[in-house]
């Protein structure tokens, strides 16, 4: 009994002298809360404000998982690289620093990682196939189409779009429009353009020919100005057109890739932290 | 023996929810002066903090208040909202209550969701338990008129609670806004008048001319028999003209109200000293 009086005694000397909120024990359980409550940037200050020796590798990889979402990807791979090979976290960290260099499109370094033998490659190569496919540079990936599981057979389908891409061709589109006015923007898949351009240079023309016809000089070549104005401009309008249709294309293409990475987490594990 | 053994261990007990009242009601102290500097992002740490730790809740309403109005501050308003309600679940009293509902106000003004903002003044006003602060109530809603550019309610509002400054300000800002109908229906019984009216003198003759012309090609085409002709004229011409002058006429009403409200907004934002959202 005197010994549980002293240790209590003892207890409230200690904790009159400190402030029990920001003992380590009290900061970790607080840092945890906010990681869990999404406070990312708070968590990860509280963490980094615990003394050394209570950075565990778990503390280490939540510091490095708060600086990535919030986007401070610098600190985050400092963080992300000092997890030690021992590390349960250390393989899925090589895929977050992969995912960083993705989303900061930082080739080499991803090449790098890749030929470090101890990491797992096969996630990280699919981040190099996505990486090279969002460049536009599905020739250097062709060695990687060998790789066969889910993630790779929908790489590769990505990879097919890529390389053959439904655009349309600028010169088609603007020959097309100077032969039928209109019909460039049809190619394009402008219907409802392509119909209004040949209606209007049509009746523009017929205007202009019949004024010209009953010597109506000035209507005459009021219209033929009008007319030649609508023709000119649908050319020229049906290879922007096209130009816009083949962007459209990129930015499609772009966008589902994009959202089959976010889907698959750029191939990284989530933990269950928050339980 | 037993009885001096019992005594002490409820004493070092006691001790220790007095030190840890102490802490909870230090770390308010810390975040109240973080608050007080203006280091909002800290000071909503140790608010958090001071909440995460508070088991008795009896900080709940003052920090969660505060971490509202440090969002605010920030103009993170959304967060601040969140906050506020979260102060107003915890309210303790009727003051409570309405500080924070009207902080939400407040905040929803800003944010320009002025619907919410108005459905949270109802909710105010029909509250028996708020009736001491009906004048406050007006006022807010007042403001809230301002942003959702109904000026002339603004100012009636404000006359009503004698705040004359504000009143005079709103129905100055009310009385030189163009009417945007009337803008759009004058172009549309003669082109260009509707230009002239918003100070827009170039534009309104411009397209005084280009009717007159494309009416006159249409007219005339009709009146040689020419009747194909003047119904394209007509429908690719004057028409396009006729349209696009009173939208033109519109569109000058609409940016030309954006500018004179602005512009009281900066006024009321860097020289009004009273209370604001």
């Amino acid at each position: 009994m005197i010994k549980f009086l002293i240790s209590l005694f003892v207890s409230i000397s200690v904790f009159s002298q400190s402030n029990p909120l920001k003992q380590p024990q009290n900061i970790k359980l607080f840092a945890d809360y906010l990681f869990c409550e999404k406070d990312y940037l708070r968590a990860a200050e509280e963490y980094l404000s615990l003394d050394e020796s209570y950075l565990s590798d778990t503390i280490i990889y939540k510091i490095a998982k708060c600086f990535s979402v919030i986007g401070e990807f610098e600190k985050s791979l400092y963080y992300f690289k000092n997890i030690p090979s021992s590390s349960f976290f250390f393989h899925n960290s090589k895929r977050e620093i992969g995912k960083i260099y993705y989303l900061k499109e930082d080739e080499a370094s991803l090449e790098h990682i890749i030929a470090d033998k101890n990491n797992s490659i096969n996630d990280l190569l699919k981040l190099k196939f996505a990486l090279k496919l969002s460049k536009n540079q599905a020739a250097d990936i062709e060695n990687l189409l060998s790789y066969d599981d889910e993630d790779f057979t929908t790489l590769k389908k990505f990879y097919y779009q890529r390389k053959n891409p439904d655009y349309k061709s600028e010169l088609t589109a603007g020959i097309l429009s100077a032969i039928i006015p209109g019909s460039g923007k049809i190619y394009t898949e402008e219907h409802s353009d392509g119909v209004t351009a040949f209606i209007l240079t049509g009746i523009f023309s017929y205007l202009a020919y019949d004024n010209l016809k009953h010597e109506h000089k000035f209507r005459g070549y009021l219209f033929t100005g009008i007319a030649a104005g609508f023709y000119l401009g649908n050319i020229y309008g049906s290879v922007a057109s096209a130009q816009i249709f083949n962007a459209k294309v990129d930015f499609n293409f772009l966008e589902s890739l994009s959202e089959f990475l976010t889907n698959r987490n750029y191939f990284v594990k989530e933990y269950e932290f928050c339980k | 023996m037993n009885f001096v053994n019992k005594t002490i261990t409820q004493f070092l007990i006691f001790a220790v929810n007095l030190f840890a009242q102490q802490y909870l009601s230090e770390q308010m102290k810390i975040a109240d002066s973080l608050f007080s500097a203006e280091k909002y992002f800290d000071a909503i740490t140790e608010y958090k903090r001071l909440l995460y730790f508070d088991s008795t809740k009896q900080f709940s309403f003052q920090a969660n208040l505060k971490i509202g109005l440090s969002y605010k501050e920030g103009g993170k308003l959304s967060e601040s909202i969140k906050y506020f309600t979260l102060a107003e679940i915890n309210a303790a009293n009727s003051k409570q209550l309405f500080e924070s509902k009207i902080y939400q106000v407040r905040s929803n003004i800003l944010r320009r969701t002025t619907a919410r903002a108005d459905k949270i003044l109802d909710e105010l006003e029909s509250d028996n338990r708020l009736t001491e602060f009906k004048r406050e109530i007006k006022y807010w809603r007042a403001w809230n008129k301002i942003f959702s550019d109904e000026w002339e309610e603004a100012s009636k509002l404000f006359s009503q609670l004698n705040e004359t400054k504000l009143a005079e300000l709103c129905l100055n800002t009310h009385n030189k806004l163009y009417s945007v109908d009337f803008a759009k229906y004058s172009s549309m019984i003669l082109p260009g008048i509707g230009q002239f009216y918003t100070g827009e003198y170039l534009s309104g003759l411009i397209s005084l001319a280009w009717n007159l012309f494309s009416g006159y090609v249409t007219i005339n085409a009709f009146n040689s028999d020419r009747v194909f002709d003047g119904i394209i004229t007509a429908n690719l011409l004057w028409f396009r003209f006729y349209r696009g002058n009173f939208q033109n006429a519109e569109k000058f009403a609409k940016e030309k109200n954006l500018l004179i409200t602005n512009q009281t907004l900066q006024f009321l934002n860097d020289r009004f000293d009273g209370l604001k959202p």
